[in-house]
């Protein structure tokens, strides 16, 4: 891992990234292209975008996302994922956080200025 | 069709992910195979220049590979409290059950407790010796030896001493029931 500033945000995406994941997945379910494709229109969070997929099976295993195979128009059938009750709840969770760590570090930033 | 340029790159990939379990690496080649498909009839253009773009975007299969051995270990950030993170699975509970009584069961109950207690994962060495030196054979010992008459004793001292002999390996019990797991949640309250 390179040292610095380059390495302490890409902490920060990789943490919340899956969050980012599961807030897409709030109002309709999406196959994996289309979860890819919607994270990398966010400027900087995913630079590589296979590494999603890795994410995306760990996230079905601790039942965070619940998913189901459904036909489409082109070529073989697509793995759909929707979010779990616990899915939710974990969304919930991390947003409440998410929201009093950002206002506290932009607080901090305002006054270093 | 298949495009040089993917057939390598997913060769790559399988190779790279060598140490996943082969349903789980295959699960793995089969989604970015996916995403190749979808990717290039999303865009409208299967020509290698387009290909080479959209392998470029997924990153070397080396990281897709590294990163898929990673999440295998870790969970979320925020665990579900559930049966799966709290409480006591089938073995350890058998293990808590079998070390203060298992004695009984012509002592060798007691080993399979402490088998089951040292290859459990959720607890420490710290409380796997305590679990086994409090007591060996569990209610076993104080019980044997609450039933021979203590000679020149007063009654209250042999009764102290045999309840508290009782008592102590169910409370050891007890204690490694409330610890079991505890070894686990630091890595859970990572964010990596």
């Amino acid at each position: 891992m390179e040292p610095g500033n380059a390495s302490n945000l890409a902490q920060l995406r990789r943490g919340a990234l899956e969050f980012c994941v599961l807030a897409l997945l709030r109002d309709e379910e999406r196959y994996g292209f289309d979860l890819v494709r919607a994270l990398g229109e966010v400027d900087g969070l995913v630079t590589s975008e296979g590494t999603i997929y890795p994410l995306l099976a760990r996230l079905r295993r601790d039942g965070l996302v619940d998913t189901v195979w459904r036909e489409s128009d082109s070529g073989p059938p697509r793995r759909y994922y929707r979010l779990s009750p616990s899915g939710k709840r974990s969304l919930a969770a991390f947003a409440e956080d998410w929201i009093r760590f950002r206002d506290g570090v932009d607080r901090l930033l305002e006054v270093g200025r | 069709m298949t495009d040089p340029g993917v057939a390598s790159y997913l060769d790559r990939l399988r190779a790279a992910s060598r140490e996943l379990p082969p349903s789980r690496r295959e699960e793995l080649v089969a989604e970015i195979r996916a995403h190749i498909d979808a990717a290039s009839s999303a865009r409208g253009a299967d020509g290698p220049a387009a290909i080479r773009n959209i392998l470029d975007r997924l990153g070397p299969p080396e990281e897709i590979a590294a990163a898929a051995l990673s999440e295998r270990h870790s969970h979320s950030a925020y665990p579900e409290p559930g049966p799966r993170h709290r409480g006591l699975s089938v073995r350890d509970l058998a293990a808590v059950l079998l070390l203060p009584f298992g004695g009984l069961i012509f002592l060798v109950g007691w080993f399979v407790g402490v088998v089951l207690l040292w290859t459990s994962e959720d607890w420490t060495v710290r409380h796997k010796v305590i679990g086994t030196l409090v007591l060996p054979f569990g209610v076993v010992f104080p019980l044997a030896l609450g039933a021979l008459p203590g000679p020149g004793q007063p009654a209250w001292l042999g009764a102290s001493i045999f309840l508290a002999l009782l008592a102590a390996p169910i409370i050891s019990a007890g204690w490694l029931a409330s610890r079991a797991h505890a070894s686990r949640r630091p890595r859970e309250l990572q964010w990596a």
